[in-house]
């Protein structure tokens, strides 16, 4: 009888072994099967961050506006500051709140600039929205915060986050356990989905930040005039506000408010200045305010935007300087460049910089071309053809101008060419030659050597070091060509030699 | 709670785990609140109707066994029974139908149709004398409310499951392992027909039916097979999960399809096909109108009442009493040239038994059912004629030029559609000649059965259309 009831019970031993291994089992079958089909963007943008968080001095939160306008790689190079652009694609100041809130639990930041664009808007779950916008909108706004939300493991913050940015119940589920929405992707993975260290090479993310290169040849720049009046209540926007800036008092933590530049802006926007800055003023924080048309100086829409909302590479550069220069000089956040504990934001910042020269070289596009080389301070030799078309593009001259530092090129605009601009770095500081009209020079010392510099409408030529034999200019193949660029290297070693081709018509 | 939705998934374990910890003699209470539970959170204000319901017909079974000695009396307790169900199935499900939309339906509650007609089957059972009046209203409430079947079926007898859901039996079930996994795997079973073939299927059903004039006659004959496929899952996927989760509970409930669309005759489908209702209507009006005791003619009639009654039931639209008219047609027509049919083949030498005719006859049924489908599945005249329409214009070949990827599932989805059709037929024919798949797997050696088991739950949560569903265009990177 004992020996039965001892079988019995090593059966149901043995039995509940079984169910405890096949359904153990099942769960990391599941939580790996979760991980692969996880859409990545998240990850990619916020991997960085949480590698380095512990070194974060600085975080950037707002919208795709600030995604767009600080460039933490650049802060680090220019200033040493360690910071992280949090900004989200769509995020107002609710949303700012929770990102920060969730940030919390990975570092303790010294500083947080928060920008505050859409300050009027009263409501603060994303997925409904004021009426009369439409169901898409609503589909965007959750897919964008799922790119904020998803890499976060499940935590209290996480939880009140959700609960609190979504109101429909179905909706936060996906949020909470996102192989809910994901598992439909078993259809369209790619190797980076198996593969976790490809997340971050294939991240068109620079330490939060998204570069937009392209320029608006046509941008419409339109800015009410100035109103007085701030916005008529207090919004859900504005509590938010306030709930931020009471935690980082909570904290200690230094807060910046920003409202970074946009070509077109209404009285709405100017009314959540007014009001931004009013209560900057009743809580005692910096407001820096880069919206006002006449009097913002940090920017030219003309180049600097990507769209009429947005600055490209070029604006964000000097937005970035701008910031940073105050987050140095006024708030004296600490330079970590020569710190040894740092070595990571350095590599991050190498790595950043031949992505960057990478793309530079890419580029076929003559605005994006000229872009690019102002922003990366890149050695260029830069030709134009007498009576090049691209003299009379108003773009090409402003980016010369940019350039150069003269407004040399009007005036060989009036003559119809050639120009040539030579431009190299030293030690930071730039070098500019720039030459107009038709002209022959011999022995002038540039970075390519001792070179002789011929110009003439119908031909050209740069001969280097006494070599007649080769032409740095290509007047046989590309001798129709509007622009020729040569990009240098360190060493005046040519990297590209880079022609526009001869239909080119620039922004008509 | 939906059925194919994560809170059922941990519904069911809660209940599972306190129905196996609870002492034995509370594991039919268990039932009955995981029954009102479940129902109430579809919508707690038709909880009071299915509560109403079981009372009323608990009350009128054991009136009826009293009065069962007065044939009148009896006969009367019946006929008010039967008609106060089928008038509350009316008012809620048929009364905008039946007004011709001058008075709104009120939101049909839930499995009405299920639970009213499975209170009507057991009066008449107590009326037939087959079983007697439950006294125990916990269990007669259990018989109604059974969580697994109340939403969509199978429609249980009350002889069936009556004395499953007594105290004394309920306190015999004990946590056999063997059983519970024997359940989990025809729940399996049934998600898998339900999430990744039937909810799959419907993107390309729902796409070409919602404009069939922008598709091509070839896609809408391939849709109209489709749809067939559909239903089949989404129905018997649905009764599988039902059934595993009886039996997760201890529970045996009655088959409810049999590979149906093996079937060599409409009178063979109608035997596999949602086999509780076909049996209903044959127990429960066909053999009480006379069946085919009364002449040739009366049984003609009385199929088609049935037919008609059984399209009816299904929804309240014309096109589903006109669906349940064609498969009586079908019947009639198939009973009037049975003789000549026979004829016909002793005149050609054709061996009714042998499997080149058997199969000429599958695919016969399977076509003619197939057409009945497109009469279920329309929502108006003017889309059954625009479908008829496009069968005229056949082009083969669009099948094969890629069109098929623009119905709202990709390459990889299709295939997988695709696949698990051929899946589910090969299961069917393996059941069909007496091989049971789970059983077969059951059998194997752990590190052959674990991993078909893994396997399967894995497919289900990936490829299953459940969840939020993700949409790729939704997800495009807009920086603005």
């Amino acid at each position: 009888m004992e020996e039965v009831l001892m079988q019995n019970k090593k059966k149901k031993l043995y039995s509940a072994i079984k169910i405890f291994c096949f359904f153990f089992l099942l769960l990391v079958f599941i939580i790996g099967a979760g991980k692969i089909t996880k859409r990545k963007e998240s990850m990619k943008k916020y991997a960085d961050f949480v590698e380095l968080a512990d070194q974060v001095d600085v975080l950037f939160f707002g919208s795709s506006h600030v995604m767009n306008s600080i460039n933490p790689v650049q802060l680090f190079l220019e200033y040493g500051i360690t910071g992280y652009n949090m900004g989200k694609s769509g995020g107002k100041v609710p949303e700012s709140y929770w990102a920060f809130m969730n940030a919390l639990d990975y570092c303790e930041p010294k500083c947080v600039v928060v920008d505050v664009w859409a300050l009027d808007k009263d409501f603060h779950y994303v997925d409904t929205r004021n009426e009369g916008e439409s169901a898409t909108i609503d589909e965007t706004a959750i897919s964008f915060l799922h790119d904020s939300l998803d890499y976060l493991p499940l935590s209290k913050n996480k939880i009140a986050a959700v609960n609190d940015l979504i109101e429909d119940k179905e909706t936060r589920k996906e949020f909470l356990w996102d192989f809910v929405l994901y598992h439909d992707r078993w259809s369209s993975l790619k190797e980076e989905d198996f593969r976790p260290e490809m997340y971050k090479a294939n991240s068109h993310y620079d330490l939060g930040s998204f570069t937009g290169y392209e320029v608006v040849p046509n941008l419409n720049i339109f800015q009410v005039d100035k109103v007085d009046d701030v916005l008529p209540e207090d919004t859900a926007s504005v509590q938010y506000l306030h709930k931020i800036l009471d935690e980082c008092e909570k904290r200690g933590i230094k807060a910046v408010i920003t409202f970074f530049p946009l070509s077109e802006s209404y009285e709405l926007d100017w009314m959540a200045t007014n009001t931004a800055e009013k209560i900057a003023m009743e809580r005692g924080v910096p407001f820096l305010n880069m919206l006002p048309h006449d009097s913002q100086t940090v920017i030219q829409y003309k180049t600097d935007m990507f769209d009429s909302i947005h600055v490209n590479a070029n604006g964000m550069r000097k937005v970035t300087s701008s910031v940073g220069a105050y987050l140095h000089e006024v708030l004296e956040l600490e330079d970590h460049r020569e710190d040894p504990e740092y070595i990571a934001w350095e590599e991050k910042a190498g790595q950043w910089q031949s992505k960057e020269v990478g793309k530079l070289l890419d580029e076929t596009n003559l605005y994006i071309k000229l872009e690019m080389i102002l922003n990366l301070n890149a050695n260029a030799i830069i030709f134009l053809r007498g009576k090049s078309p691209a003299f009379q593009d108003s773009l090409v001259q402003e980016f010369l101008m940019q350039l150069s530092g003269t407004t040399s090129i009007l005036e060989a605009a009036d003559c119809n060419g050639p120009y040539l601009l030579v431009r190299t770095i030293n030690d930071d500081e730039v070098e500019v030659q720039e030459y107009v009209g038709e002209m022959q020079i011999e022995s002038m010392e540039t970075i390519l050597g001792d070179t002789n510099y011929i110009a003439m409408q119908p031909f050209s030529a740069i001969y280097v070091d006494g070599n007649q034999e080769y032409n740095y200019l290509d007047m046989e193949k590309n001798y129709e060509s509007s622009v020729q660029i040569m990009i240098l290297g360190q060493e005046g070693e040519i990297m590209q030699q880079f022609y526009v081709r001869p239909e080119w018509n620039g922004s008509k | 709670m939906g059925i194919a939705s994560l809170e059922f998934i941990v519904f069911i374990f809660v209940i599972m785990a306190i129905y196996y910890v609870v002492p034995a003699k509370l594991k039919n209470i268990v039932l009955l609140v995981a029954g009102y539970v479940f129902y109430g959170s579809q919508n707690w204000s038709y909880l009071l109707l299915l509560v109403a319901a079981t009372l009323f017909t608990y009350c009128s079974g054991l009136l009826l066994e009293k009065k069962l000695d007065n044939a009148k009396k009896a006969k009367t307790i019946v006929l008010v029974t039967v008609i106060a169900n089928l008038f509350v199935l009316g008012w809620f499900k048929y009364i905008n139908f039946f007004t011709g939309g001058k008075i709104e339906s009120l939101i049909l509650p839930v499995g009405i149709s299920f639970y009213l007609f499975m209170s009507i089957g057991y009066i008449i059972d107590v009326y037939r004398k087959t079983v007697e009046a439950e006294k125990n209203i916990i269990a007669y409430a259990i018989f109604v409310s059974f969580f697994p079947i109340i939403l969509a079926g199978p429609i249980e007898r009350a002889g069936n499951m009556l004395s499953q859901f007594k105290r004394t039996y309920l306190m015999e079930v004990k946590f056999d392992t063997e059983k519970i996994r024997d359940g989990f795997v025809r729940m399996l079973w049934g998600y898998f027909q339900k999430l990744v073939l039937a909810d799959r299927i419907a993107v390309v059903v729902n796409a070409v039916y919602g404009s069939p004039e922008k598709c091509g006659g070839a896609i809408v004959i391939l849709t109209s097979i489709l749809y067939t496929f559909q239903i089949y899952f989404d129905f018997a996927g649905y009764s599988s999960i039902a059934i595993g989760i009886a039996k997760v509970f201890g529970i045996e409930v009655m088959e409810n399809f049999k590979a149906p669309y093996l079937a060599t005759s409409i009178a063979d489908f109608w035997r596999r096909w949602h086999i509780s209702l076909s049996s209903w209507f044959r127990d429960y009006l066909y053999i009480p109108l006379g069946g085919n005791r009364k002449g040739i003619s009366r049984k003609y009639l009385n199929i088609m009442i049935v037919f008609l009654l059984s399209g009816l039931w299904h929804g309240a639209g014309w096109n589903f009493i006109l669906w349940g008219g064609v498969h009586g047609l079908y019947q009639v027509v198939g009973a009037v040239v049975q003789n000549v049919r026979k004829k016909m083949c002793d005149l050609l030498h054709i061996r009714e038994e042998s499997f080149g005719f058997k199969g000429i006859k599958t695919i016969i049924t399977f076509c003619l059912v197939n057409m009945a489908w497109i009469l279920f599945r329309v929502t108006d005249m003017e889309q059954l004629l625009c479908i008829i329409k496009r069968f005229k214009e056949v082009w083969i070949w669009e099948l094969f030029d890629g069109s098929i990827y623009n119905l709202g599932l990709d390459k990889a989805n299709v295939h997988l559609m695709i696949w698990g059709i051929i899946l589910v037929i090969i299961v069917d024919i393996l059941n069909e000649k007496g091989i049971c798949v789970s059983k077969c797997i059951a059998n194997e050696r752990l590190w052959i059965r674990w991993p078909i088991y893994w396997g399967t739950i894995l497919v289900i949560l990936l490829c299953g259309m459940w969840g939020a569903g993700f949409n790729a265009n939704n997800f495009i990177y807009y920086q603005f």
